[in-house]
């Protein structure tokens, strides 16, 4: 036998003994021994808390025990889910699932519906808040994933900068909020070079960035709708959607948003007034925050016509079990374990991401938390007013399209607001009417 | 004795290059099964204008970037041709972009072009000059790309040229002396002319790694502005790994590899009539 025929037949055996067992699902033992599996988002906080859920459940069913593990690493845990699809080893429950990929997942047969189990209703009415109950609706009319978490989209502001610059709080429409930029925009040391701003918009055109500007603005300014509307046609191929593209126009012409890109992060370095993000901002703020440095929130700005509530966009996570479950009752019953009351609270005291759950804020079992952590009451309050993502499976590539408009119109102002809003519905439709045929 | 490089041949080399081609004829998004398009997939890129902005982007890149790595390795490695103290901490250095990770370049330029807080924008304040907006400006995003790639490469086709050079016959040099040929006379009459195969090889090389632009735009620029660093690579991986589109991805593949194969082929042909 050659070296090298060696070296082959080496290599071979060392993947049927250690790879292929590991990636094969479980064969050898009986349905009584037979292990859920579960995985949830592989940030620290969240692993304790499934270990944590995870080691009740085993404690109190010994009979349907739960293997728990974080998703694997990769680009994006989206990414990690398809290859798992692809090569058939998903979990039997999943807690991190972004909406904008349900659709494609339940197109391609791979979810279970969970509005197929008898109780579902009833925990589904009485968890979920009225305004959110269609919204995670398939287009065939079923629920394929439970609303677990989410992260409302605020605008942060920094405190001492606002009122140095004698600027009232909260700036409702978009009027109030150039005046203020006015102010707060400066050229600090005289070099004749702006070196305070605004607000810091991302100027990247890769797709996702735009859940943070355009998408959350176009969803406070039209009143909470996503890009589609429920007849199908392009929602903010509209007045609304053109005020969005007009005000974020004006931000980069006048100079409030810079049109650069810089490393760190400007609102901590006091680069910037005003931040979009969501929750999750506030434990990193208090790790890095100088003394001095205070902050707090507002919704987002509105056309100054606008009457209504406040809308923003959730950034929710849901639950979901996959149709390689081999016991889907149990999956079931072990996702109605993560979603109990004293669940919610541990997932709120050790991850700070907020359950999305009727009257949160007012509800007897998670009091104590919001006293002691009284900045999240206000993501609390917003989450009847939480917007998600349309059930589509073109939405990576309308939210692209998007960006190269926002990008041609607001950053380098190459075409007008309306031209950009008309050509980007133009494209959304082509690409919606090109992939149906 | 062949049979397991012809089976690692087949499984990596052919199997994946003849998948590739049938998704050229399917719409396919990993997960669902795939669709029988026929040329669907050909007749939509031939009308596709981000495909064809991505084509004239990378043109564009190599025009910046071959003829300013060629003249620069070139340069560089006559300098580095010399006997003299620490000489090989000079080629050692000028060699260290090359082995460190594209990635780690690219955000530590991307820190230097910073409009804002750059400091080459620093230092042309400082000389009274302005602020250039080098990766924000639809003007000045792909050159300031190619530079940064220029800088990143050019180590490797220094040493390529200084291989050369160490080949060319000192008496070549002696006997030119000899006739009063001055230094850039004799880089003209000798130098160039014995490396144009090294050139040749440095063309075509640059080339076909320019043509597979990635890593600079996607971690910079995303494609911006208004897509003036779309290259067809980046194209290509949003199409597959973001929109999920295999059939288009692949078929976006096999033209660029029939592109890079008859640009070569021309750059080929005509810089060996030239020798």
């Amino acid at each position: 036998m050659s070296g090298v025929t060696k070296i082959l037949l080496f290599w071979l055996t060392s993947v049927a003994v250690f790879v292929i067992p590991c990636c094969s699902p479980q064969e050898d033992g009986s349905e009584s021994e037979y292990k859920l599996t579960f995985w949830s988002s592989n940030n620290s906080f969240e692993i304790q808390h499934a270990r944590e859920i995870v080691s009740k459940w085993n404690v109190l069913y010994p009979d349907h025990k739960v293997r728990y593990q974080p998703v694997p690493e990769g680009r994006s845990s989206e990414e990690v889910i398809l290859a798992a699809i692809v090569s058939k080893s998903t979990p039997d429950v999943y807690t991190n699932i972004w909406p904008g990929v349900t659709q494609q997942y339940v197109e391609a047969g791979i979810m279970a519906r969970l509005d197929q189990f008898p109780d579902f209703d009833s925990l589904y009415t009485a968890r979920v808040p009225s305004s959110l109950h269609d919204k995670f609706r398939s287009k065939d009319g079923g629920i394929y994933q439970f609303p677990w978490k989410c992260n409302p989209i605020v605008l942060y502001y920094n405190k001492r900068m606002v009122e140095a610059a004698g600027v009232e709080v909260p700036l409702r429409t978009y009027s109030e909020f150039f005046r203020a930029a006015a102010k707060l925009t400066q050229d600090s040391d005289g070099d004749g070079y702006l070196d305070r701003w605004m607000m810091d918009v991302d100027i990247n055109t890769e797709w996702w960035h735009r859940f943070f500007d355009v998408y959350t603005m176009f969803i406070a300014a039209s009143g909470g709708k996503t890009l589609v509307d429920e007849d199908g046609s392009i929602s903010f191929d509209s007045s609304e959607g053109i005020q969005v593209f007009d005000f974020l126009r004006q931000g980069f012409e006048k100079g409030y948003f810079p049109n650069a890109f810089f490393q760190g992060d400007v609102f901590l370095q006091q680069k910037v007034a005003l931040h979009i993000s969501g929750p999750w901002n506030i434990s990193h703020l208090e790790r890095y925050r100088d003394d001095d440095f205070e902050y707090g929130f507002m919704p987002m700005p509105v056309p100054d016509d606008y009457q209504g509530n406040s809308y923003t966009y959730g950034d929710p996570k849901c639950a979901g079990i996959f149709n390689t479950s081999r016991n889907p009752e149990t999956a079931w019953k072990f996702l109605k374990f993560m979603l109990t009351e004293p669940a919610d609270k541990r997932l709120l005291e050790l991850t700070n991401q907020l359950p999305i759950r009727k009257n949160i804020n007012s509800n007897e079992n998670f009091i104590e938390y919001f006293e002691k952590h009284p900045q999240y009451i206000f993501f609390a309050d917003m989450i009847p007013n939480i917007v998600s993502v349309d059930q589509s499976i073109y939405l990576q590539e309308m939210f692209d399209i998007i960006s190269q408009e926002f990008d041609a119109s607001c950053v380098q102002r190459l075409k007008s607001p309306r031209e950009g809003i008309r050509y980007a519905a133009e494209r959304c439709r082509n690409l919606i009417k090109r992939e149906e045929l | 004795m062949s049979s397991p490089y012809l089976i690692f041949f087949l499984m990596f080399s052919v199997y994946p290059i003849l998948f590739s081609l049938t998704l050229v004829f399917h719409r396919w998004n990993i997960i669902s099964p795939m669709k029988f398009v026929g040329l669907e997939n050909l007749s939509y890129l031939a009308h596709d204008p981000l495909f064809w902005k991505s084509i004239t982007n990378t043109f564009y890149f190599l025009a910046i970037h071959i003829p300013l790595q060629v003249v620069l390795a070139l340069v560089l490695a006559n300098a580095l041709n010399k006997k003299m103290w620490g000489i090989t901490f000079f080629r050692a250095s000028f060699f260290l972009p090359v082995v460190i990770s594209g990635v780690v370049v690219t955000i530590l330029w991307k820190s230097l072009y910073s409009t804002e807080t750059g400091l080459l924008n620093s230092l042309l304040i400082q000389l009274g000059l302005f602020k250039i907006p080098w990766l924000t400006s639809v003007h000045w995003a792909m050159p300031s790309i190619a530079i940064m790639a220029t800088w990143k490469n050019v180590g490797l086709y220094t040493v390529f040229f200084l291989a050369g050079l160490q080949g060319i016959p000192r008496h070549l040099y002696e006997a030119a002396e000899l006739d009063g040929a001055s230094p850039f006379q004799q880089f003209i009459h000798i130098t160039v002319p014995v490396l144009n195969p090294v050139v040749l090889m440095v063309v075509i090389l640059s080339t076909i790694n320019g043509f597979n632009l990635f890593i600079e735009p996607y971690v910079t620029t995303g494609g911006g502005p208004v897509n003036s660093t779309l290259s067809v690579v980046l194209y290509i991986y949003r199409q597959a790994f973001s929109f999920y589109k295999m059939g288009y991805a692949a078929t976006l593949g096999f033209t660029l590899a029939l592109i890079i194969f008859i640009v070569t082929l021309i750059q080929k042909t005509v810089l060996e009539k030239e020798m």
